[in-house]
């Protein structure tokens, strides 16, 4: 349908015709007509019945202007009051705009809030009168926690502001708003700190939304789709978070949030490779042991993503580099497997694979049946049958477990998997290590939002590298990511802090 | 946001990985004529490198964030700089084969003796024309990420050897003269002046007048390492075995046990080489590619770096079909070509850059 942006009518009737033209074939568009005032003016209220709240319009706005209005009697015998008067007067709400023209109007109803028009003007007041059913703020299942918050994001955006802003109480937390989605109309936010993000940073974040031209946004996702630096590659170049105080603590070190409606999911930019392998409960906990779980998750990482092959090329090629005693062990239980190594590797690696996409979209009455199946028919049956190998069996399953430790890269690990599996298959660990440096110079080439994408390993910022392997004490972590932002995270030098403390002092 | 070029630890970095890569074969030639001597001539070509590595920075001040292909063009005149570009462009490239061509030997020569080397060669240069197109700044990443590991590789097959050196196996020493070493200083000075690339590399560096200091330092603790290495293999193997050995470096490695249970761990060490070398392979390729994009002023290197890529690939071929002539090059065909480019053509550069500016004193430092 054509969309007009034409102004409204004085005449009410005339504005109420062209409404439901604009807004015909929508049986839940309700008309709700008044008399206000001594001169008994004629007006209606207009609203979606399934997005307003009824109660709401009843106390908020009918009641004041039906049954309070003739109290209020410097206006109430005024022979022409205006809608002027019932907004700054009459209506208690807190938030009512006037508006002129039809593209506000209809925008404002399908978004759940109510439009008032009276006789003889050629504005309506917009009501804010959305019903309140969502979900309530429940604790993150993808980034849980052990100590820390547990509150996570909604998919209501003004309940996510709320909670980030109850995060960092500073006035220059920045908060601009847009609606993205030709149909979708969705409401983003774009949030940065101002003076900590770097101005060009928050611009280039408003050009890539405002480039965004597509029917629908239905969750955050698409927007992260298409305002990445590098589509083509399997790596993200957008994060994402659930958690109110991981938005709160990437904000203030500099980096921008996209807060989407409809979705939990909170993007940030940039997004470092770094930043998969760091989670919320490392700061919360003591450095030593956050260090020692930070370095088990590169450690991890590595035998998800590579593990498999490097077990292909040295059964297949290079045998002499395993231990006697171990390979005499890998040999006995590879005795009577009817597939090459590469082949059972192949085909265990698929039924895990399938295994887990079973595990994630079944119903969860029939869950037990899938392990069950995985547990006893794949593990045990298959090795005893002398289909698969006992160390095949270990390695898949150490590989399936280790693939769970670093969630934000857990479906790059699974395509890597394969990557690497082909070369080291066919050329042992030289075709293993080619793909290993292709690998490496495609991170390397890799951006997000003009920051390196391996920043600060390479290119190396040896003062960062603190919060890289490890987690170093926070009162040592005195300056903000360089390439992020200028300023310090701390007014006195942690050292000092630190000394002072030693000392009694 | 930040405009992000080649590092001071890059650089580094990157000269520490191109010599210690030359470990691939040389060694036991440098060893060849004055044995326990050899160190001698890597003194003397690590100061030859160091005062042609003080030209090329002088005329990389001159005309900053210029390849040497560009500058060379505003030295000699558009034709005549063409014509030395040129030569330079076949320098980088012959030094990219030689290099393809030892790593591929090594590996079908000792580690895939049933992969045939064609192979090796295509992958290699498939995976440098990737590198290519991912940019210099990509490569030099890779190296700095690499360069801790190469380093560290062989300080462990210094260390976990100690217990087979004999100190003795170093004598005798100090038995040549002066014009002996000067002779034999030939081969390291050819091999190690590959690092005029840094006429190429400084116009993408983030601070030019740092480059001399971090090179010269990345130059001598590669060539330091490489050296070390080199000693340790004298005092653990004995003069006599080295010198049998075309890669007596992997020898070492071999000889590494730990605890008798982790043994052969040469395959852990060969891919951490494997990855200098690729690095040695795709930067000459990258300088070559960029020289000719200089020459026939092409917009980018998509179309040049697959040819340049066939080239190099058709040329081990033709220059190398064996063992024993790649040891011929490298031993009596390189090193004239190489001397001849990297001491003839860089002074010949200078000097004339020096009287033009002379001459016409306005021209001086363009900064």
């Amino acid at each position: 349908m054509e969309t007009q942006n034409d102004n409204l009518d004085q005449d009410l009737e005339t504005n109420r015709k062209k409404l439901m033209e604009r807004l015909q074939e929508n049986q839940d568009l309700t008309f709700r007509d008044f008399r206000v005032g001594q001169k008994e003016s004629r007006g209606f209220l207009a609203y979606f019945e399934s997005l307003v709240d009824h109660e709401w319009i009843t106390v908020s706005i009918l009641k004041p202007l039906m049954l309070d209005f003739p109290g209020i009697q410097s206006i109430y015998d005024k022979h022409n009051f205006g809608i002027e008067d019932i907004q700054k007067q009459v209506l208690p709400n807190s938030r009512i705009d006037a508006v002129w023209e039809w593209n506000a109007v209809i925008q404002a109803l399908l978004s759940g809030q109510t439009a008032l028009f009276l006789e003889g003007e050629d504005k309506a007041l917009i009501l804010k009168t959305p019903s309140g059913e969502y979900r309530a703020v429940t604790e993150s299942e993808s980034e849980a926690v052990v100590r820390g918050p547990r509150e996570g994001f909604i998919e209501s955006i003004g309940v996510n502001v709320a909670l980030l802003r109850r995060k960092i109480k500073d006035e220059n937390l920045k908060l601009e708003s847009l609606n993205l989605g030709r149909k979708s109309q969705t409401k983003v936010n774009i949030v940065y700190i101002e003076g900590v993000a770097n101005p060009k940073l928050v611009e280039e974040v408003r050009k890539r939304l405002n480039r965004i031209d597509i029917d629908a946004i239905l969750e955050s996702g698409y927007i992260e789709e298409l305002i990445e630096d590098a589509p083509q590659s399997v790596y993200p170049t957008v994060g994402n978070t659930e958690k109110p105080d991981v938005l709160a603590a990437k904000l203030l070190e500099g980096r921008v949030g996209i807060m989407v409606n409809g979705t939990p999911f909170v993007l940030t930019v940039p997004f470092l490779l770094v930043e998969a392998f760091q989670n919320a409960e490392d700061y919360y906990a003591r450095p030593y042991f956050a260090s020692l779980i930070r370095i088990l998750r590169y450690i991890s990482y590595m035998i998800t993503a590579i593990l498999p092959s490097f077990y292909v090329a040295l059964q297949s090629y290079h045998q002499e580099m395993i231990p006697t005693p171990l390979l005499i062990s890998m040999s006995e239980g590879r005795e009577g497997v009817p597939f090459p190594v590469f082949v059972e590797a192949l085909i265990m690696g698929i039924i895990y694979e399938i295994l887990r996409e079973a595990g994630v979209r079944m119903p969860r009455p029939v869950g037990q049946a899938v392990s069950i199946v995985g547990a006893l028919v794949i593990g045990e049956a298959s090795v005893q049958a002398g289909l698969v190998s006992q160390t095949m069996v270990i390695v898949v399953a150490l590989t399936a477990i280790s693939g769970f430790v670093v969630p934000a890269l857990a479906d790059t690990a699974a395509i890597l998997r394969l990557y690497f599996l082909l070369p080291a298959a066919a050329m042992g660990l030289f075709g293993w290590q080619m793909a290993f440096i292709v690998l490496l110079i495609h991170l390397a080439s890799l951006r997000s939002f003009g920051v390196p994408y391996t920043t600060p390993i390479m290119p190396a910022h040896i003062g960062e590298l603190q919060d890289v392997f490890i987690r170093s004490p926070l009162w040592s972590m005195v300056a903000r990511p360089a390439l992020l932002s200028k300023g310090r995270r701390q007014g006195k030098n942690g050292w000092q802090l630190w000394r002072g403390g030693k000392k009694g002092k | 946001m930040r405009v992000y070029r080649i590092s001071n630890r890059q650089v580094f970095s990157f000269f520490v990985v191109i010599v210690a890569s030359l470990s691939f074969g040389l060694p036991n030639l440098f060893m060849r004529t004055l044995k326990q001597d050899f160190w001698e001539t890597i003194v003397v070509a690590l100061v030859v490198e160091a005062l042609l590595g003080w030209v090329l920075y002088q005329l990389g001040l001159r005309y900053p964030q210029q390849t040497i292909f560009q500058y060379s063009e505003a030295i000699l005149g558009k034709f005549m700089g063409k014509i030395f570009s040129s030569v330079l462009v076949l320098f980088f490239i012959t030094v990219s084969t030689v290099f393809l061509a030892a790593i591929v030997e090594f590996f079908t020569i000792a580690i895939m003796p049933e992969t045939p080397a064609y192979v090796f060669k295509i992958l290699l240069l498939l995976v440098s024309v990737y590198a290519i197109h991912a940019g210099i700044e990509s490569i030099m990443r890779l190296t700095e990420i690499w360069a801790p590991i190469v380093v560290a590789s062989y300080i462990s097959i210094i260390v976990l050897n100690i217990k087979w050196m004999k100190l003795d196996n170093l004598k005798p020493m100090f038995q040549y003269g002066i014009l002996e070493i000067a002779q034999t200083s030939l081969l390291p000075i050819a091999w190690f002046g590959i690092c005029i690339i840094m006429g190429v590399l400084m116009a993408y560096h983030n601070s030019p007048k740092d480059f001399l200091k971090v090179k010269i330092g990345g130059l001598v603790s590669g060539v330091g390492i490489l050296t070390l290495t080199m000693i340790a293999g004298i005092a653990a193997l004995g003069m006599n075995v080295i010198l049998k050995q075309v890669y007596s470096i992997y020898l070492l490695s071999q000889m590494v046990s730990i605890g008798d249970f982790i043994e052969r761990m040469e395959s852990i060490q060969v891919l951490t080489w494997l990855a200098g070398g690729f690095i040695c392979i795709s930067s000459f390729h990258y300088a070559g590619c960029e020289g000719l994009k200089q020459i026939f002023h092409a917009k980018s290197l998509a179309i040049i770096a697959p040819v340049v890529s066939i080239i190099i690939y058709m040329l081990t071929v033709i220059l190398f079909p064996n063992s024993v002539t790649r040891t011929s090059f490298i031993l009596n065909g390189f090193p004239y070509f190489a001397l001849a480019v990297e001491i003839g053509g860089v002074f010949f550069l200078y000097t004339v850059s020096f009287i033009k500016d002379k001459l016409n004193p306005k021209r001086k430092r363009v900064k």
